[in-house]
């Protein structure tokens, strides 16, 4: 668990099913028929978040691994780490 | 790898892909792309083994040459498969869940527990069904919950109370056509009726993550056999899977081998354990021993191992045959009267679905029965 007090928690929707499809996933919500296949940077989001964090730790550990700079990366990711938390693939908790 | 020439047919090609990955194997691949009369029923194969992962990873490792068109196409029967293998652990969380609240005990076994707990990666194995064992005391119990949640059983049995006394499976299909097979024991007939299920009940389960659930399956030692079961005894010839499911055991898991042989011992199923490992080993050109593959080798069979053998190894295997084969298995008088009542005297509506009547389906068992002596 990420240790920034007061800041929202982003984590993975825990009920979800995954499964590798080369470089990208395969998630299978509750209720839902048919899976959604993540790849590209939407993956990238989710393997980081097998552990919950901010977006601020986030951001910075994927900034970090791809060597590229912290707000470059974070105009790239919030688009779809909010596409993610929309279709209930990620959860954003206090 | 080193050793034979590059495999060439369909079925080698397919064994050599399975392995690729697997220690002392010395099987093959091609070091070009293969022609479309050799790779489209090579998918079709692997795509019905349902071991796409296994060609992806041959692709993407290098092992094997593709044209980016046949990753193309690979790559989506990769996540038809995977799919399919999602949805059926989403049936197996909320079943888990209903047996739990009815307090009936399951092990999944096959493809759910061994893509989960025996490979590495859940992602090489999918599977296109379910197989959950659960005690004979509770079969009705599971049967209706099965059939509360909106499955249907898709054959009934002989009698009433065959399926908890002397049933191997049955099998069930919700509207989605996810498919459940409820497992009493291994196999239907003399091995299935050999099997002892307190001995196998009595194994820890183990147990892997779906989600929010913790679900158990056999473990491993009942895992391996019932593995061996299937790859010996369940189609034939034999599929790929159950013996690529059993080499990954053999070389990576923890099943105490002498665990393994002194339960096979007392369950008179030696020769289905020695004839899964040969034919594995064999069949997939494997070099690299195991205590276990060493104890195959050597493990002589008798003559009424291949009696029995041979009452499975067929391709059209009657239940009728098999099921009169297994009377000498059944303990105690009035059980083996029990037994001989149901299947002499089955209900109309399994005459039905069978397509006969009880003279025809007396006759029919009857005779490929002595047929085999």
């Amino acid at each position: 668990m990420d240790a920034t007090v007061g800041h929202p928690v982003l984590s993975q929707q825990q009920a979800a099913l995954t499964r590798r499809v080369g470089s990208g996933v395969l998630i299978l919500l509750p209720l839902c028929d048919d899976p959604v296949l993540l790849d590209g940077g939407a993956t990238a989001i989710w393997d980081a978040l097998q552990r919950p964090k901010t977006r601020q730790t986030l951001i910075t550990e994927l900034s970090t691994r791809y060597g590229t700079p912290a707000d470059e990366l974070a105009l790239a990711a919030e688009p779809v780490i909010s596409d993610l938390c929309e279709r209930g693939l990620l959860r954003e908790q206090s | 790898m080193s050793g034979t020439a590059p495999s060439t047919s369909v079925g080698e090609l397919v064994r050599a892909v399975v392995v690729h990955d697997l220690p002392g194997s010395t099987l093959q691949l091609p070091s070009t792309a293969l022609p479309p009369r050799l790779w489209s029923p090579l998918v079709a194969q692997i795509t019905r083994e349902r071991l796409t992962g296994q060609l992806l990873a041959a692709a993407n490792q290098g092992a094997l040459a593709v044209t980016s068109h046949q990753r193309e196409q690979l790559q989506t029967r990769h996540r038809r498969t995977m799919s399919q293998a999602l949805r059926l652990e989403q049936t197996l969380v909320t079943l888990d869940a209903a047996f739990r609240a009815n307090d009936v005990d399951v092990r999944v076994s096959k493809g759910a527990a061994v893509s989960n707990l025996d490979y590495d990666g859940t992602w090489r194995r999918g599977f296109g069904d379910l197989d959950l064992l659960v005690r004979s005391e509770q079969v009705e119990t599971a049967q209706h919950l099965l059939t509360s949640l909106g499955f249907a059983r898709d054959e009934p049995a002989p009698r009433v109370d065959f399926d908890k006394r002397f049933g191997k499976s049955s099998t069930f299909i919700d509207k989605r056509g996810a498919e459940v097979d409820l497992h009493r024991t291994f196999v239907m007939g003399p091995y299935g009726l050999s099997v002892d299920l307190s001995q196998l009940w009595s194994e820890p389960a183990d147990s892997f993550v779906l989600g929010e659930a913790r679900i158990d399956a056999l473990g491993p030692v009942g895992r391996l056999l019932h593995t061996c079961y299937v790859a010996v005894l369940g189609d034939f010839p034999p599929r790929i899977t159950p013996q690529r499911d059993l080499a990954e055991m053999l070389l990576y898991g923890k099943a105490n081998p002498d665990q393994v042989t002194s339960w096979a011992q007392h369950w008179g199923a030696e020769a289905v354990l020695a004839t899964a490992i040969r034919e594995t080993w064999r069949g997939f050109a494997l070099t690299d021993e195991t205590a276990l593959t060493v104890w195959a080798e050597r493990y002589q069979l008798t003559h009424e191992d291949r009696r029995l053998l041979a009452l499975y190894r067929r391709p059209d295997a009657p239940y009728a045959a098999l099921a009169l084969s297994s009377v000498s298995k059944v303990k105690g008088v009035r059980r083996r009267a029990a037994f001989i009542y149901a299947l002499s005297n089955p209900g109309p509506e399994f005459l039905d679905r069978r397509g006969s009547t009880l003279p025809r389906y007396l006759l029919r068992g009857a005779k490929r029965a002595l047929s085999r002596g």
